[in-house]
């Protein structure tokens, strides 16, 4: 016989307890992800406060110094470029620029797109028809020509660059709207509401939307990291951010120069890239799972 | 007395593309073709056919979801088929309609409560508060415990879904209701319920049905009026008594013969149908059922058979069974 109540085991203490079901609900990479997606945020909005520098300010006797964790100052963190400029300042800096074109971007293109997506799916016909064109288009060109084509025609303004963003992408969403649309209104709810009497904003926005929301957040958790290298991507070229003005891809761009005396310039923004995309899209895949109250 | 809905002369045709995408041709499916009905305030209107007769679309016809080709529909003098957008929206708070897969028909990321105040808040009716309280009550009056209301639609079982419909569709206080196959979707064990919770609910509201179902049981049991749909059209239209006691198409005959009894004489004597129907994309010359008719004489192959009414009133779309009936009465 089994003695249940063994002496010997004694149940595990409540706050063990607690942890074990937070450890469950919120899995480490995700708790990983959004404890450097808060960080991110965090810095985005007060580093203004928190930098050591303004993130222009030239320090020509400490130019090119390392990191203090190999032997720079203290005054210096992460060390500084080739103009002396402390490479942590500029950092929470470029954060802040990146995340907020980036977050413009992918806001844009996401309205944007769903909009479109819906009008298609509601005229059907002419609208459909023109809609399917330009996203044809759209696709079949490859952006970053487009950006590059449209930056040195009008010259380069930061609010031309978002807006050029925000273009950005909205041609999937149009196309995942769309279908989905299409194939919901066949679907017995959105038949139902409207027999109801429900008008076009409550079939689209109260039922179809949320019904559809999960595959548009996974859109946007792969959409954001997209914004983010091909602001980088453009800023390294040399045609995003503009200095003075700085962003993740424009210091990678003009760290590249100095890979080999001075890494230390070009790697932490771009550590600060491949952590904040891996972090946006593991919590998106663990957001979209959690949105849904079947898979609860 | 004035009928609550009559359709007259609804015909609704699909275009249906043929063959290869590019070279194919374009034919016409009759779904509903030439179907006239009316159906007195507080009665019911059975319809009763087989799969792909044209059922469902003859229900969407009927609440003007979709627009016909010709004919109309009246409710209560007003023409439904035309009417513009925001009208016909107002009109859905006098009919609504039960679907037959209830989890489809509902929001599953809506709890159930939500869905059933939903059509209160469409139509701008009552405060949030008093809403919720309608609602509540009415799930209670459907047989449903208040404390439901917060599930949402997959966490219920069949019959509790399809009674949130029901509710949901009950809340605008419709005097219309459109039930498309409500319990074919539901276990045998529960289709009694629903269908007793129907005729409950049609005493309280007072309502007036078109139902719609393949099983000629349920129809017997809450019609007061019965069409049977063939490919199209109704081939026989009566009064319950009439048409279960004296069946003149030679359709209802086989169909009230299929209905499983333990009766010995009377299974003897059923005649079965054979076949598939012919397809609607298709049909014959002559009447639609001649290929399965045991009575098909060369009138049948040649010319199509009118719905003529009796001299009891009874309806009836066979040249045979009119025309035996006829000499009968002279």
């Amino acid at each position: 016989m089994v003695d249940l109540a063994q002496p010997g085991v004694v149940s595990p203490p409540r706050w063990m307890e607690r942890l074990g079901r937070i450890g469950r609900n919120y899995p480490p990479l995700v708790l990983f992800g959004m404890v450097w997606l808060a960080a991110m945020l965090f810095i985005a909005i007060t580093c203004d406060w928190i930098s050591p520098y303004a993130y222009a300010q030239i320090d020509l006797r400490a130019r090119l110094a390392p990191p203090v964790f190999l032997g720079g100052s203290e005054r210096h963190l992460l060390g500084t470029d080739e103009l002396g400029r402390d490479v942590l300042a500029r950092l929470f800096h470029s954060i802040r620029m990146s995340l907020m074109v980036a977050l413009i971007g992918t806001a844009i293109g996401a309205t944007l797109g769903t909009l479109i997506g819906f009008l298609a799916a509601h005229f059907r016909g002419l609208v459909d028809d023109l809609v399917m064109t330009l996203i044809d288009f759209q696709a079949s060109m490859p952006f970053m020509i487009i950006a590059l084509a449209v930056l040195a025609f009008f010259g380069n303004d930061l609010v031309l660059f978002i807006c050029l963003m925000g273009i950005f992408g909205w041609e999937r969403y149009a196309r995942i709207v769309r279908g989905m649309t299409l194939s919901a209104s066949q679907h017995g709810y959105a038949v139902a509401v409207r027999q109801l009497g429900a008008g076009p904003f409550t079939i689209y926005g109260r039922h179809i939307l949320p019904n559809i929301a999960s595959t548009l957040i996974v859109n946007l958790t792969l959409n954001f990291p997209e914004h983010i290298l091909l602001e980088t991507g453009l800023s390294f070229l040399g045609l995003g951010v503009q200095p003075p003005l700085t962003s993740l891809g424009n210091m990678v761009g003009y760290g590249r120069d100095y890979l080999q005396s001075a890494w230390w310039i070009a790697v932490f923004p771009g550590l600060a890239i491949v952590l904040t995309t891996l972090s946006m899209s593991l919590v998106g895949d663990w957001l979209r799972d959690r949105l849904d109250p079947t898979l609860r | 007395m004035t009928p609550l809905v009559e359709a007259r002369d609804l015909r609704r045709h699909f275009r249906i593309r043929m063959g290869g995408a590019l070279l194919g041709g374009v034919k016409s499916l009759k779904a509903v073709d030439g179907v006239s009905f009316r159906i007195e305030r507080g009665r019911t209107l059975g319809l009763v056919g087989e799969s792909g007769c044209g059922k469902s679309t003859l229900a969407r016809l009927a609440l003007g979801m979709t627009a016909p080709d010709a004919g109309q529909v009246v409710f209560d003098g007003v023409d439904v088929t035309r009417l513009p957008t925001g009208e016909w929206r107002r009109l859905r708070r006098r009919m609504q309609m039960v679907f037959q897969d209830p989890l489809g028909a509902l929001d599953r990321r809506l709890t159930v409560l939500a869905q059933v105040e939903e059509p209160l808040r469409i139509h701008g009716l009552a405060a949030p508060a008093e809403r919720r309280e309608r609602a509540l009550g009415l799930l209670e009056g459907v047989g449903l415990q208040r404390h439901l209301g917060d599930r949402y639609p997959h966490e219920l079982s069949g019959g509790q879904r399809q009674r949130v419909v029901l509710a949901r569709a009950l809340i605008l206080e419709p005097d219309f209701l459109v039930c498309d196959e409500p319990i074919s979707a539901l276990d045998v064990s529960i289709q009694a319920q629903v269908v007793n919770l129907l005729l409950e609910l049609q005493q309280k509201f007072g309502l007036t049905f078109l139902f719609i179902s393949h099983d000629l049981k349920v129809v017997r049991h809450v019609s007061d009026e019965i069409a049977v749909m063939y490919l199209g059209r109704i081939v026989e239209q009566g009064s319950r008594e009439r048409l279960f006691a004296r069946p003149e198409h030679p359709y209802t005959r086989a169909l009230i013969a299929a209905v499983p009894t333990l009766d010995r004489e009377r299974r003897r004597g059923r005649t079965l149908l054979a076949g598939d129907p012919p397809s609607p994309l298709d049909l014959p010359k002559g009447c639609r059922f001649q290929a399965r008719c045991p009575l098909a004489g060369p009138l049948c192959r040649h010319i199509e058979p009118e719905l003529v009414t009796l001299a009891d009133g009874h309806r009836v779309a066979c040249h045979v069974a009119a025309g035996a009936t006829l000499e009968r009465a002279a």
